[in-house]
């Protein structure tokens, strides 16, 4: 009789692609794969002391594989900052491969807040404001690395709780680089808008965009996410807003469990409200001082893009998912979009829905900000007459050639002469974005994700951090949060 | 002496009052943009300015204001097809004759041309073609009385030009250019002297109704690498419109930096 030889086993899931990570447990930097394994995508990896670890990277393989097809080749910024020595992510600020500029720079000015959100990415110490010295520094080799930016958001802690708030304000938007940063926005819990006039209306003279966390309509989800009800507080900040036509970017973060079932509802109360311009779904991230610990087993509460995609679609009836497409600023992984027509009859139409959608993405390549530029003209030219020969168009035809041929009179017309930022304006009146920004945690970081991220925290000592890079692996050295902290602590367990 | 010209060699008697001393001259369009600085430099050149305005009072009081006391300053809209004439009697009367016409209000959008109507169509064609016509015809009758007069049309280097620009403006502009050009030989034997001007990018103009990388990609084109400033069409304006202009005739001359020619 022969002997039984033991059968070789298939390993379950196939392999995609090799990439980098860290372990959950100690930070080191280990080795990881991106595998195929029923029908989603999942990272695997391996810590020598903590062993295994396995996150969901995107429901559905197919979306995921799609996605990286369409790929444009990234914008070197005017300079960077440091050499590569050690390799990605050991190098941080901008390093020389760095495949990405710098398009959502965010400048954290404070690390002092009122509020102590379970789900903060952040470690707010209660101690930092960053001196106007410092800030100017920073803000100063922004523009020297970057020329021009879409936006620079400040952030914190709660910056409109720094005693220099406005004249930080000033700096960016009047002072020596006036015209560089085309839009301050100011990443708050709202608190100081709703509750005191004064600052309101300071804050909508000083020109910033109120970017609101703004996670529920309904009471009963901000205890469990932010520590306390905000309810009556975040729609009294939005009356105020909408009393002093304050431009705003309505910033819900989106936890599996808590608020997906309203991811609907926050973008039609988004696209309803005139001064928001863009929506941007932050899905939870296990990083920070709350996000670490908010779920107890954080690889089973993920949520991904093409979820996501599916659950906006659900919710909504009419925003497709298939209106959402990666950002080709940054990896696919890490922000999709889509950008929203307002109709003459009020209605918004997503663009995908009536451009060529290469076009649109090149329109929409490495920028945050959509502005009237060649590409634009060309897919709204292409689309006009598209729409315009077709045989057979949809019900909305005429509505939408009436409404772009409104739009273009609005702009580009002798009897209303409008400099270049006002028609920016215009165009952004006419128009909103919903974002889908998925920052990393632990579990799936991914350097390829942080070799072409264009979301870079700004440091006072001229660094720029790709934000998940900071997150998970910098900010515990930064000396402004962490005097203590010893520089230098990052390690390559595996290299 | 033939009728509008001077003889050379001989002393101009306008030369220590100005260019157009004594003018009597007609500019529509005049309260911004290019109009503006045409009626600044007429007025500095010391004729007597009537210009028309529609919709932008402030800058038609800023326009006044520069031309001086005498300034006539007359509201109206030139697609009606009877207001051109009902303005060239007002500076008649007010001015008592006419030396000059200086058609310049015209309008842009820019609309694809398969998105325009009839009813816009028309309504540009009856601002940038078909007033200056009228206004023409009628500024003639004056002018042929006198056996001297000039008319300067206002165009644009799209006209006669393959550029990107709005369809039914660079359809007004390649009319005005040829009538222009037909005109010059119909009113010629009379002293009147017909010439355009196809303006580049100025300042003030039409150049807000211009996308930014348009713009940018004349910028690159230009020889002298920036656009015109209002004034700048107004000094090649006044001398098309002075006595020093005796034999330009049915010209259309190109002023956009050195970017097309």
């Amino acid at each position: 009789m022969l002997p039984i030889l033991p059968s070789r086993r298939d390993r379950d899931g196939a392999f995609l692609s090799y990439t980098r990570s860290i372990c959950p447990d100690c930070r080191g930097l280990i080795d990881a794969h991106l595998v195929l394994k029923d029908g989603q995508v999942v990272m695997q990896k391996r810590c020598p002391q903590h062993g295994a670890f396995e996150v969901l990277v995107s429901s559905d393989a197919e979306y995921y594989l799609r996605s990286l097809t369409y790929t444009k080749p990234g914008t070197l910024p005017l300079a960077f900052s440091t050499p590569v020595v050690h390799g990605c992510p050991l190098d941080c600020g901008l390093c020389e491969d760095h495949l990405q500029h710098t398009c959502s720079p965010i400048l954290e000015i404070n690390d002092k807040c009122d509020l102590t959100c379970p789900v903060c990415i952040v470690r707010n110490q209660q101690r930092y404001q960053m001196p106007f010295e410092a800030f100017t520094r920073a803000v100063d080799g922004l523009v020297e690395k970057e020329g021009e930016l879409p936006l620079l958001l400040l952030s914190g802690g709660e910056p409109t709780l720094h005693p220099q708030f406005f004249e930080f304000c000033d700096y960016v938007l009047r002072g020596p680089h006036q015209g560089r940063i085309k839009r301050l926005l100011v990443s708050t819990h709202g608190r100081r808008i709703a509750q005191s006039p004064g600052f309101a209306e300071k804050f909508k003279a000083s020109g910033a965009y109120a970017s609101l966390q703004f996670d529920t309509l309904k009471p009963g989800v901000y205890p469990k996410m932010r520590g306390v009800e905000l309810l009556d507080m975040k729609l009294a900040c939005i009356e105020r807003i909408r009393e002093l036509d304050i431009p705003t970017v309505l910033v819900p973060t989106l936890s599996k469990g808590d608020n997906d079932d309203e991811v609907g509802a926050l973008i039609e109360f988004g696209v309803a409200l005139p001064q928001v311009s863009s929506i941007v779904l932050q899905p939870m991230a296990h990083v920070g001082d709350g996000g670490d610990g908010y779920h107890r087993t954080p690889q089973g509460h993920r949520l991904t893009m093409p979820e996501l995609h599916q659950l906006i679609e659900a919710q909504t009836g009419w925003l497709k998912a298939d209106a959402f497409h990666p950002v080709p600023c940054s990896h696919p992984t890490c922000y999709t979009a889509t950008y929203l027509f307002r109709l003459d009859d009020g209605r918004y139409k997503p663009l995908p829905d009536f451009v060529d959608i290469r076009q649109y993405l090149d329109a929409m390549a490495n920028r945050a900000v959509m502005r009237t530029d060649e590409s634009l003209e060309r897919m709204l030219l292409d689309s006009i007459t598209e729409l315009w020969s077709a045989t057979k168009v949809g019900e909305d035809a005429s509505e939408v050639l009436a409404s772009i041929k409104g739009f273009l009179k609005e702009t580009f017309s002798s009897r209303n002469p409008l400099t270049p930022d006002q028609i920016e304006r215009v165009t952004e009146a006419r128009s909103k974005a919903v974002f889908i920004h998925a920052f990393m945690d632990a579990w799936d970081l991914d350097v390829t994700r942080l070799k072409k991220c264009c979301t870079h925290y700004v440091l006072d000592d001229g660094r720029l951090m790709p934000g998940c890079s900071y997150n998970n692996l910098y900010r515990q050295q930064d000396r402004r949060f962490f005097p203590e902290a010893r520089p230098g602590g990052l390690v390559s367990i595996d290299g | 002496m033939i009728p509008g010209m001077t003889i050379p060699g001989t002393t101009d008697p306008t030369a220590a009052a100005g260019l157009l001393a004594g003018r009597r001259i007609l500019v529509t369009g005049g309260s911004g943009g290019l109009g503006a600085g045409i009626c600044g430099v007429l007025a500095r050149e010391g004729a007597r300015v009537a210009f028309t305005w529609h919709r932008d009072a402030d800058g038609a009081a800023r326009t006044a204001a520069a031309c001086g006391p005498e300034a006539l300053c007359i509201q109206a809209d030139l697609r009606d097809p009877a207001a051109p004439g009902r303005v060239v009697e007002a500076v008649e009367a007010a001015f008592g004759g006419l030396d000059a016409l200086v058609n310049n209000a015209a309008f842009s959008e820019a609309v694809p041309f398969i998105l325009l109507d009839d009813a816009e169509l028309d309504e540009l064609m009856q601002l940038n073609l078909f007033a200056p016509m009228r206004l023409a015809r009628a500024a003639l009758r004056p002018m042929i009385r006198q056996k001297h007069g000039r008319i300067v049309n206002v165009s644009s280097f799209v006209g006669s030009r393959t550029l990107p620009g709005p369809v039914h403006y660079a359809a007004s502009k390649g009319g005005l250019e040829g009538f222009t050009r037909s005109l010059a030989h119909e009113a010629g034997p009379y002293g009147v002297l017909v010439n355009a001007v196809a303006a580049g990018i100025f300042e003030g103009g039409l150049k807000h109704t211009i996308p930014a990388h348009h713009q940018a990609r004349y910028l690159q084109a230009c020889a002298l690498g920036r656009f015109g400033r209002p004034e700048e069409c107004g000094e090649l304006v006044a001398w098309l419109c002075s006595d020093r202009n005796t034999y330009t005739q049915g010209a259309v001359i190109v002023q956009d930096g050195g970017t097309t020619g």
